[in-house]
Formats: structure tokens, sequence, C-alpha cells
């Protein structure tokens, strides 16, 4: 069986040449001998061997014609693929211009893409900077803050504390003036009543001086009438006089005097009671004032310690959000990476571009093995990209490893 | 006193970035742009208490920075974190096995960094 043989060889054949051009008109032509050669009439391959003398002669005679057929279409395409050949010249001279227009863009991209990421990181760092000057600013407000309630405001503090304390001293003592005022009251009327006392006793003593001159007028009349013998009488009787005038006027001069005590005293007491009167409420007053004056400076200190609390509670707060703004900040290395991992895959790519189309000069099958070398460009790039699992969508984890290790 | 951390990144972004955020934190920072420049500092000046290490950079990269660093006189047992863009298991591992004491991806928050740091530091 010639035909069928002769078919599987040349079809396998042509088979493993299917991808070039050249060589896809022969098996069309090879199926149409072989349909030609079944579709002829039995008798007229029975004629044929007979006209060539012995049976089977027609077959093998269709078999030459075959292979004739064969090598004459090989040829033929050869020679379409020689005379092809021009155009396929100019094609990849089209492919080698459009090349140099793709790397010259490229450039362009990859050097602008270059200035963007120093421009990133300039504003990146200009933002950190500023941000960092703000916490500065706001440090300072606090230490400036703690100082004044650390140091010289405690000094202060201190101070006024210790005038507080006086205040409150004054304050107890004219809280009890007005009891001490009544005491002295009270002692000083027990003075009038001392005097009114002593006013009394001067009348028994004004009473003994009038007894004292009726005795010494007694003794003169006695004497007058003893003559000689009452001499002596006489005497005594003078110096009686003498002793009741003497005392009689003593009396006198202390009564005035306990009169006039008595009334500076009584003037004393009467103007005392007057006085003091309006002092008390003074003292009131004033122990009112200081008091109100303690707590309005207690709560002036509260309200400050408040306040400083407060602001260093915000400066805390703003700590922690600048932080967050560095940690966020971390995001233009992580593009700038990336960008240079895609730089990268597309360097390799051009020069990828460049190898492929010298291949292409010198032997047109071997574009053959193009695509899967460009494919692997891809599964490379992509295997990189898998290493580095940065983005927010990420968040929490890196392609399937955690974000924070410790070992 | 403040504890000090060395910085070891090729990106000034992020030198400037955990600088401030770690200085804020109260800690004193010193920095290098690359393994090289951090061995150099490292063996001249004062030691740190902790190194926070890139590992993609030029000149010296991090791995091999922890190798080096490792083997410097006082430096044997101080906490070393990898910081870095890269997260699969394999570097880890080697890191790991040269003397890392952690892996941290980035970008880390602020508030996650410092909190790991009083982790691994201990009275920072």
């Amino acid at each position: 069986m010639l035909f069928p043989s002769t078919a599987r060889r040349l079809t396998g054949r042509l088979r493993t040449r299917l991808g070039n051009p050249t060589y896809r008109r022969c098996p069309c032509a090879i199926l149409l001998l072989l349909v030609a050669g079944r579709l002829l009439p039995a008798s007229w391959l029975a004629g044929l061997d007979t006209w060539l003398g012995r049976p089977g002669d027609a077959l093998l005679l269709l078999a030459i014609l075959l292979l004739a057929s064969a090598v004459f279409l090989r040829r033929t395409g050869h020679t379409r693929t020689l005379t092809a050949k021009p155009a396929a010249v100019g094609g990849l001279a089209a492919v080698e211009a459009i090349l140099d227009r793709h790397l010259r863009l490229d450039k362009k991209i990859d050097q602008q893409l270059t200035e963007v990421a120093g421009d990133t990181e300039d504003a990146s760092l200009a933002i950190m900077q500023e941000v960092r000057n703000l916490y500065e600013t706001a440090s300072k407000l606090v230490t400036y803050l703690d100082r004044a309630k650390g140091g010289a405001g405690e000094d202060m503090g201190t101070e006024i504390q210790n005038s507080l304390t006086e205040l409150m001293k004054v304050g107890t003592f004219i809280e009890h003036l007005p009891v001490k005022m009544a005491r002295d009251l009270e002692n000083m009327q027990a003075v009038v009543i001392e005097i009114k006392a002593l006013s009394g006793m001067l009348d028994h003593v004004q009473a003994i001086g009038v007894q004292s001159h009726i005795l010494a007028i007694n003794t003169s009349i006695e004497a007058s009438r003893a003559g000689a013998a009452g001499a002596s009488f006489r005497v005594i009787s003078q110096e009686m006089r003498s002793l009741a005038a003497n005392s009689s006027a003593v009396a006198t001069s202390i009564h005035q005097g306990l009169l006039r005590t008595r009334q500076v005293v009584e003037d004393g007491i009467a103007s005392g009671i007057s006085a003091s009167s309006s002092q008390m409420d003074a003292a009131v007053h004033a122990s009112s004032s200081i008091q109100a004056m303690i707590s309005d400076f207690e709560e002036m200190i509260q309200f400050y310690k408040n306040r400083l609390a407060v602001v260093t509670q915000h400066n805390t707060a703003l700590a922690g959000d600048i932080a967050a703004v560095m940690g966020h900040s971390q995001y233009q290395d992580v593009a700038r990476q990336s960008l240079e991992r895609a730089r990268v895959a597309m360097g390799q790519r051009n020069a990828f571009f460049h190898h492929a189309l010298g291949m292409m000069q010198q032997d047109s099958s071997a574009a053959l093995e193009l695509p899967d070398m460009l494919e692997q460009i891809l599964l490379d790039y992509d295997t990189e990209e898998s290493k580095h699992g940065h983005s927010k969508r990420h968040a929490g984890e890196s392609g399937g490893e955690p974000k924070i290790e410790l070992f | 006193m403040a504890k000090t951390i060395m910085v070891v990144d090729d990106s000034a972004t992020m030198l400037m970035s955990l600088k401030n955020g770690l200085e804020i934190g109260g800690f004193s920072v010193i920095t290098a742009a690359d393994g090289v420049l951090a061995l150099q500092k490292l063996q001249t000046g004062p030691k740190p208490e902790l190194i926070i290490t890139d590992i993609n950079m030029p000149n010296m990269g991090g791995i091999e920075f922890i190798a080096h660093a490792r083997k410097l006189p006082g430096l044997r047992f101080i906490p070393i974190l990898a910081l870095t863009t890269e997260s699969q298991q394999s570097k880890r591992d080697e890191a790991k096995k040269l003397g890392a004491t952690g892996w941290l991806v980035k970008p880390i928050a602020g508030a996650d960094l410092i909190k790991i740091i009083k982790q691994v530091l201990p009275g920072a």
C-alpha cells in the first residue's frame, strides 16, 4: 500500500514544518493528488495497467507522479519564500523603526518617572520637616508651661501660699476681735465701779475730818477753861485742827481726781462702744473678703492646672499623630522601590526586543521561541512583586506572611 | 538617659521618617545610608542599644550587614530588627540564622514600631 504510507510520511514531515509558510502548500497538493487517485474509475486503472503491461503499474505511476508533484511544489514554495524575503526584510525594518521609537518613548517615560520619584521624595522630606517643626514648637510650649509650673511658678505659689496663711491668721484675729473688744469694755466698766466705790470711801474720810475739827474746837475750849494747865491741850487742839483741814483738803483732791478718772474711763467706754461697732462690721467684712480671696486663688490655681493638663494631653496626641504621619510617609519609599522593580522589568523587556529583532533578522523560524521568552520576563516580574506585599489592600499581611515577626 | 537606636536605610525618606518618629518617642538616633557606612559608625562611634536595618541597599545589604555587625565586639546580643518591603519566608529565615531579632515589613506605623522596640528593648 504505497499511498497511505507515503501520505503518512509526507504528512508527518510537513506537519513538523507547519510553522513555516513555505511548506504549507505541499500537504494541500498531496491531498489533492490522493483524492484524484481515489476518484479515478477502476476501469481506468485496469486499462492503464493493461497499457503498461502488468497489474499494479498504474498505482506505481501514480506514486511517481505524487513524489514528483511534492518535489515540484516544495521547490515552488521555496522559491516563493525567497521571492517573499524582500517583503519580510521590509517588515523587520519597520519593526526595528517601531522598536526604536518605543525605546525612545520608554526612555523619556523612565526619565519622567525618575523625576517624579525624586519629587515625591523631596516633598515627603519637606512635609516631615514641617511636621517635625510643628512638634518642636508645641513641645517648647509645653516645656515652658511645665517650667512655669515647676520652677518660678512653684516659688511664686509658695510665696502666695505663705501670704494666704498670714491672711488667714489675720482673718482669724479679726474674727475674734469683737469678743476681745467686748471683754475690754467689761474690764473698763469694772474699773468705773471700783472708782465709784473709792468715791464712797472718801465721804468717810471727809466725815472723819469734820469730827476731828469739832474735836479740836472742843479741845481748845477745854484748854481755855483750864488756864495755864491747859496749855498742852491748846497745842493738841491746834494740831488736830490742822490735821482736819489737811485731811479734808486731801479728800477733796482725791475725790476730784477720781471724778476726772471716772469721767475719762466712762468717755473711753462710750467712744469705744461707738467705734467698736463700726470696727466689728469692718472686721467681719475683711474676714469675708479674705476668705473669698483665698477661695478665688485656689480656684485660679486649679483652673491653670486643668489648662496645663489639657495642653499636655493635646501635645501627647499631637506626638502620636505626627508619629502616624511619619509612618505613612514610608509609602514613598515603598512606591519608589515598586517603581524601581517595574523599571528593571521594562529594561529586561527592551533588551528582549533587541534580542528578538536580531534573532528574526537571522532566522525567521526562531521567532517561535520569542513569546516564551517574553512570558518568562512577565513571570519573573510577577514573582518579584509577590515578595512585596505592601499596599493598603494588604494591610495586616504581606504576601501571606506576617508584617511583624519577632524571632 | 535616652536609649540610642541606629537606623540603616538607603532611602532619605525612611531615614527621616524613622529618625523623627523615634526621637519624638524619646530615643536618640544614629543614621547610616548603607551597611558599609553603618559598620564604620559602629566601629568608631558609640554603640547603639538597638539597630533597625533595611535589607535591599547598595554597597552592602541588610543581610550581610547583620552578619558583620554580629561579629563586632559588644554587638553580639543587641537587638537587630530588619525593616524592609521584602516579605518572603526564605529571606526571613536567612536573617534569623545570621542573628536578626525580628522582621518588620514596610511601611510600619509609628505606634507599632515603638511597641516593638519596647518589647525587644526592656526599659525603653
